[in-house]
């Protein structure tokens, strides 16, 4: 045990906050967002972290990657959110990103790397489907094999930014095995396949980011399956495996931390800033305590990637329930400090005519993102799921 | 940062480890509860011949020059045995107050026999409406042609009666040059006008309460611009323990349900299979890890950060740890069911010490006043500030 701080990781948060501070352009940070930036933003963010030979934060050196530590991407993570870059498109990037590189032959990879990394290919996820939730092994999208196509039918859900996406990775069933698991395949799609259909549902935040997805005899290349038939579950659980240490979602956190400190300056009541009122004071400063627990375990949980041992089973589950427990008490806090004007309605940015009502610039997307966060404890799998996940990993039950 | 421990930090966790198998299951512990002695003599010296008195304490003083971290390593295995003899009053608490406060000359006098067990000093601070928070003292220390002469009262005196001596903090309200100043005086506990009265506490540890009516000190220790910043500094030392405690308890609390919950047979199956039990032991879990990562924090503060933001941060981790111990601990009796209840059985004694716990070293709501109170003051420097670097 030892808690001196490592000098390198310090002069490496230097020499990320330096880059931001010369790099980022100012039309480019703290712009209004939902869960991700507008897909310019991204594309213009991707494509300037490229040329910095940044491109792929989270990738090893010999995937093209910058080859950091965990430690050293929550760090990135961390001072990107504190400067207020647009987000990446975290799919193709901690999602897709680690399957392409250790499943995905040399020409899929030499396919689909170079446009993503470009910001001119994004990506979205086709797991869940309105039968199939935390339940996904039962998924019932068909893939059938039609000389050198696999003809996809079927319906996925909830699939987040479909509707701006180029490419979607999907889970489908190419088998019809005793063991559920064992039929399902990992594909990959061109959005812009004949048959493919994006229906916007919209979500009690007011925003559009959730569509349906219906795949109507879509033929998809055979080469684009990843890893071999019936290998798609054990690709999954590759994948959301490597989520663990991001579970909390921390530099969303902090960004929730600094919003509450700014409005315990900026909002008055009885003639007084809130942070002068000892009841506001108490309930910031055990925020304050609660983000100090949180970020370590943040550390922890990156500490213990890749160990094989019940605690590492466990901690990404763990660190999600605390974390996303925060997520939501944080921002509906948020929405409390606004006082009267946290039950007004602020249309988001981008969703339908600019508006200007009262409190506009303190107040707007506060609720939206407090009623998003609703979804913090569904997506990932719920933390139903993860309880269940701990029990089992820590006592066999 | 390292969260595995060293090879060595393994064998000292073992060692204390090995000795609470040994001396410490429940029927031991019940017997030295019901002694009502405050733990056992031999006991400690045990923790003396085996260095764990002066684990962090310097070696140039007959300690073992220890860290913190070998401190919150022996907390952590008492909290999982409740030992009842007052290492966190006597050993930390003290010890450590004496060594930011005390002259090396002082030191060498009082430090060697605190650490070989010969001699047990405690501390008192905390007076009956202080609860618990050092900057709070009407006790007053008066000077006399003797030495200096102590009125007041304390209570919640760690390891008091049974102790050779006691470092009380007191004003100097008369003190020309230091008007008011909190200074710390070194006790005998038989000096004439002093009365100590036991002080039984739920998880059975003890402390006492005293009176001191014209007590003539020993000596005062260091000198009066040291005595409040010493005491927060030893006030940290011994919430660091407090809280690897505590961590230390709930992990023994989640061991324990668990066994129970896989023996425990209710409509013909294993109460394990129930899901609502199986997510609340998640939930405990999760909870107890979290206080695991605030015990790092409060840890890394003692490598990384100066004295007073130290004790801010081991303020807040007290408050918080104590507040999940609490909870984690009782739903460790309710998952038990009617046995939880018994005195027989280990389980309620856990949440006897996350309580006490929380009112130890300033209760848990006092705490997060003065957090939340620095936490203004923050706010309006910062606003101070950039109003100065605004101006023309």
């Amino acid at each position: 045990m030892d808690f001196n701080v490592d000098p390198a990781l310090v002069s490496f948060r230097t020499t990320v906050q330096d880059f931001l501070r010369n790099e980022l352009p100012r039309d480019l940070a703290n712009l209004p967002r939902s869960i991700s930036s507008e897909r310019s933003e991204t594309a213009d963010w991707q494509r300037l972290l490229t040329a910095h030979g940044w491109g792929a934060p989270y990738w090893p050196v010999n995937r093209g990657g910058t080859g950091w530590s965990v430690e050293q991407q929550i760090i990135f993570d961390e001072e990107c959110a504190a400067a207020g870059t647009p987000t990446l498109d975290n799919f193709a990037h901690k999602l897709l990103g680690p399957v392409l590189n250790h499943f995905a032959t040399d020409d899929q990879r030499a396919e689909h790397v170079g446009p993503t990394l470009a910001g001119e290919r994004f990506w979205c996820q086709g797991f869940s489907e309105p039968g199939s939730g935390s339940d996904l092994a039962s998924l019932r999208t068909r893939a059938q094999r039609d000389g050198d196509f696999y003809v996809v039918n079927g319906q996925k859900i909830w699939t987040s930014y479909a509707h701006r996406a180029d490419w979607i990775f999907l889970l489908v069933r190419t088998s019809q095995s005793e063991k559920k698991q064992l039929g399902i395949s990992f594909l990959l799609a061109d959005m812009k396949t004949p048959g493919i259909t994006v229906r916007p549902i919209m979500s009690i935040d007011g925003r559009h980011h959730l569509n349906e997805v219906f795949f109507d005899n879509v033929r998809v290349p055979a080469a684009n399956l990843i890893g071999r038939e019936g290998e798609g579950w054990s690709i999954t659980k590759y994948l959301l495996n490597n989520e663990h240490a991001s579970t909390a979602e921390l530099p969303m956190l902090q960004v929730f931390l600094r919003r509450m400190q700014n409005l315990a300056v900026e909002i008055q009541l009885d003639g007084k800033a809130l942070v002068e009122h000892p009841e506001f004071a108490l309930r910031l400063s055990r925020f304050e305590t609660e983000m100090k627990a949180v970020s370590m375990m943040v550390q922890r949980t990156a500490a213990l990637h890749g160990q094989e041992s019940p605690i590492a089973h466990a901690m990404g589950s763990m660190l999600k329930l605390r974390g996303t427990d925060l997520q939501q008490r944080m921002s509906a806090f948020i929405v409390e400090m606004l006082g009267d004007y946290g039950a007004v309605f602020y249309p988001c940015p981008h969703e339908g005519p600019a508006t200007s009502l009262p409190l506009q610039e303190l107040a707007a997307g506060a609720a939206s993102e407090m009623f998003l966060r609703r979804a913090s404890t569904i997506y990932g799998g719920t933390n139903e799921v993860q309880r269940g996940i701990i029990a089992k990993a820590l006592y066999g039950f | 940062m390292q969260f595995e421990l060293s090879s060595e930090q393994q064998l000292l966790r073992d060692s204390v480890a090995r000795f609470i198998a040994e001396n410490y299951d429940v029927t031991q512990r019940l017997a030295l509860v019901k002694a009502d002695e405050g733990g056992s003599g031999a006991n400690w010296q045990g923790f003396a011949a085996n260095g764990w008195l002066g684990a962090a304490l310097p070696e140039q003083f007959s300690g073992f020059g220890g860290s913190a971290i070998e401190t919150a390593i022996i907390s952590q295995q008492f909290g999982r045995g409740l030992v009842v003899e007052p290492y966190l009053g006597c050993a930390v608490l003290t010890g450590q107050t004496l060594l930011a406060a005390a002259t090396p000359s002082q030191c060498e006098r009082w430090l060697p026999g605190l650490i070989d067990g010969s001699q047990r000093l405690a501390l008192a601070y905390s007076e009956p409406w202080s609860h618990g928070m050092p900057e709070i003292v009407q006790t007053h220390a008066d000077h006399s042609p003797n030495g200096y002469v102590l009125h007041g009262r304390k209570t919640l005196v760690l390891g008091g009666p049974l102790v050779d001596g006691y470092v009380v903090s007191a004003r100097l309200p008369s003190h020309p040059t230091s008007r008011g100043s909190v200074g710390l005086f070194l006790v005998r506990s038989d000096a004439p006008g002093l009365t100590a009265t036991r002080l039984p506490l739920h998880d059975g540890t003890q402390a006492a309460e005293i009176v001191l009516d014209a007590v003539l000190a020993v000596e005062m220790l260091g000198d009066l611009e040291h005595g409040l910043p010493a005491l927060r500094e030893g006030l940290s030392h011994a919430m660091l323990s407090l809280c690897a405690e505590l961590v230390g308890a709930m992990e023994r609390t989640l061991e324990i349900t668990a066994d129970y919950l896989r023996n425990r047979k209710q409509f013909n199956v294993q109460i394990a299979t129930f899901q609502s039990l199986q997510h609340r032991m998640a939930d405990m879990a999760a909870e107890t890890e979290l206080a695991r990562s605030m015990l790092f924090v409060a840890l890394a503060s003692f490598f990384n950060e100066c004295a007073n933001e130290r004790y801010e941060t081991l303020s807040s981790a007290k408050s918080f740890i104590c507040g999940v111990a609490r909870n984690v601990c009782a739903q460790g009796i309710q998952l038990h069911g009617g046995i939880g209840m018994t005195e027989e059985y280990s389980v309620g004694h856990y949440f006897k010490r996350a309580v006490v716990a929380d009112v130890l070293l300033g209760t848990g709501t006092v705490r997060e006043m003065a957090t939340a109170r620095r936490l203004q003051k923050r706010f309006s420097d910062a606003r101070t500030d950039s109003t100065y670097a605004r101006a023309p």
